[in-house]
């Protein structure tokens, strides 16, 4: 069936998406920013809370069918849009919060038809995205706003990883140890606001502790001995949870300044090597999720994968080795392979409906919420 | 073709022993015996993509009622936040035609009350992930 508000959000999502790739560019130096324009300095917001929230806001959304929570990735998209045209940065800001606020409302409705700890993690993800965009809309952006937005992304990944892994039957040992490893990436969050490096301290052991966990118990480990997209999507997991280590354990043990290059690997760890490799898992199952449209896997995709992280590997070598051009090419790299894995993603579902057209049609579906 | 009826019967009631909230209520197996049997085969090559493990060793799989007229599918989710659900129908509905041909309509409900519970999953998908 098609559905038309979904495609005009994930086309403000992937326009939000160009605009803050191109925004990393100019901060890099790869690209010349345009004559007065200001983007450059929305990259992040366009990143995290146009373009992550809007995805994540549609998928929560169709996950729990109800039409009301579809206004919080409007919000978000038209906050990415305010950014993107320059009309006014303040009202984008707010825009996102009211989009957090709701798909906050929308965390404590999926808790309430399921308590679990693994809901707890998701609804304290989102939580973690509205005190982000509201610091912002107070205070303007920060290093604190975009670690919170780290936690937004590292909540929920979290709790998804734990609801996908209870086929495995976990017992207390696992559970706790998950709740304490949410519970201190969510304590550090407010402690960053009042004293950044023990809050970045407490970050990094609880980013260790979630890696340890996710190594232990996630089923990632035991699906990568499969085939196909199954193993492809283990492999984007695996992959995602090293540079989590590694963040983690650069936090932990030193503290990072809130600038420089420190900031620089740290903030690209997380968004780069740990959430886009958790959407290069996730996008071909979930887009075909949204859209109807038949997406088929294809060995190709491991090629973008590669690509992000061998990437970010180089961003963070130019880091330790002080040089600038290296950073810009290899943060234009990393920009190529998102483009490339949406590329390879469009052009297998082109293929697919050329191949069998029939497919994209069906007959209705009764869903009994 | 009784026995594939009777061994879907006892499966259901196996599984619901240790269910929660909605759970309890059995699942419903009724109908056609071969297209009963049919339809779970075409059923079990539908696939949780991430999981690598089809709906029906999943225990997603709470009814089904075939007719030579209609044959009704009942599916449930893993989680209130699994985002698949139209997907998975989507995919069951082409499975089920796929295999009983185009004159019969095939009815796909999402059942999203239903609590599932890993109690649900087959031995075999539990040996396909190493678990025992």
């Amino acid at each position: 069936m098609f559905r038309p508000l979904r495609f005009i959000l994930l086309a403000a999502a992937a326009a939000a998406l160009a605009s803050g790739l191109w925004a990393g560019l100019e901060r890099i130096g790869w690209v010349e920013p345009a004559t007065g324009s200001e983007l450059m300095l929305w990259h992040g917001p366009l990143m995290v809370s146009a373009f992550f929230a809007t995805l994540i806001g549609l998928e929560r959304a169709v996950a729990l069918g109800e039409r009301w929570l579809y206004a919080a990735p409007a919000l978000s998209a038209a906050s990415g849009l305010l950014l993107v045209t320059g009309t006014s940065p303040q009202a984008a800001a707010v825009l996102a919060s009211a989009a957090a606020g709701i798909l906050g409302a929308g965390a404590v409705e999926a808790f309430r038809r399921e308590p679990a700890l693994y809901m707890a993690a998701l609804a304290t993800g989102v939580f973690a995205l509205l005190g982000g965009n509201i610091l912002w809309a107070i205070d303007g952006l920060s290093p604190a706003v975009a670690l919170w937005w780290a936690g937004f992304l590292l909540l929920i990944i979290a709790g998804e990883r734990l609801e996908l892994s209870r086929i495995l039957r976990h017992g207390p040992l696992s559970h706790g140890w998950f709740g304490i490893a949410v519970a201190t990436i969510a304590a550090s969050l407010p402690i960053l606001l009042a004293n950044d490096q023990a809050g970045l301290r407490l970050l990094g052991a609880g980013l260790l502790l979630l890696t340890l966990w996710l190594v232990l118990f996630d089923i990632a480990r035991r699906t990568v001995r499969q085939q196909g997209l199954t193993r492809y999507m283990a492999v984007a997991l695996l992959a995602g949870y090293t540079w989590l280590a590694f963040t983690g354990a650069l936090l932990a043990l030193g503290g990072e300044p809130l600038s420089g290059s420190g900031y620089d690997a740290v903030l690209h760890s997380i968004f780069v090597g740990f959430a886009f490799s958790m959407v290069f898992a996730h996008a071909p199952v979930i887009f075909p999720a949204l859209t109807s449209l038949d997406l088929p896997w294809r060995p190709i995709f491991y090629l973008p994968l590669a690509l992000l992280h061998v990437s970010l590997a180089a961003r963070l070598t130019s880091g330790a080795v002080e040089s600038f051009e290296l950073r810009a090419a290899a943060g234009a790299t990393s920009a190529a392979a998102i483009l490339l894995f949406f590329a390879l993603m469009a052009g297998s579902a082109v293929t697919a409906r050329l191949v069998s057209p029939q497919s994209a049609r069906e007959g209705p579906t009764i869903d009994r919420a | 073709m009784n026995w594939a009826l009777e061994l879907l019967q006892k499966m259901s009631a196996r599984r619901t022993e240790s269910g929660v909230g909605e759970a309890a209520a059995p699942d419903r197996f009724e109908g056609d015996a071969a297209l009963l049997e049919q339809a779970r085969q075409a059923l079990a090559t539908v696939d949780d993509p991430e999981l690598g493990l089809n709906i029906v060793d999943l225990g997603l799989l709470y009814g089904l009622n075939a007719t030579p007229e209609l044959i009704e599918v009942e599916i449930g989710l893993t989680s209130p936040s699994c985002p698949l659900p139209e997907h998975i129908a989507r995919q069951a509905r082409a499975a089920v035609k796929g295999v009983v041909g185009g004159d019969i309509p095939v009815d796909v409900t999402i059942n999203r009350k239903r609590r599932w519970t890993p109690d649900r999953v087959s031995p075999e998908a539990r040996r396909l992930l190493g678990l025992s």
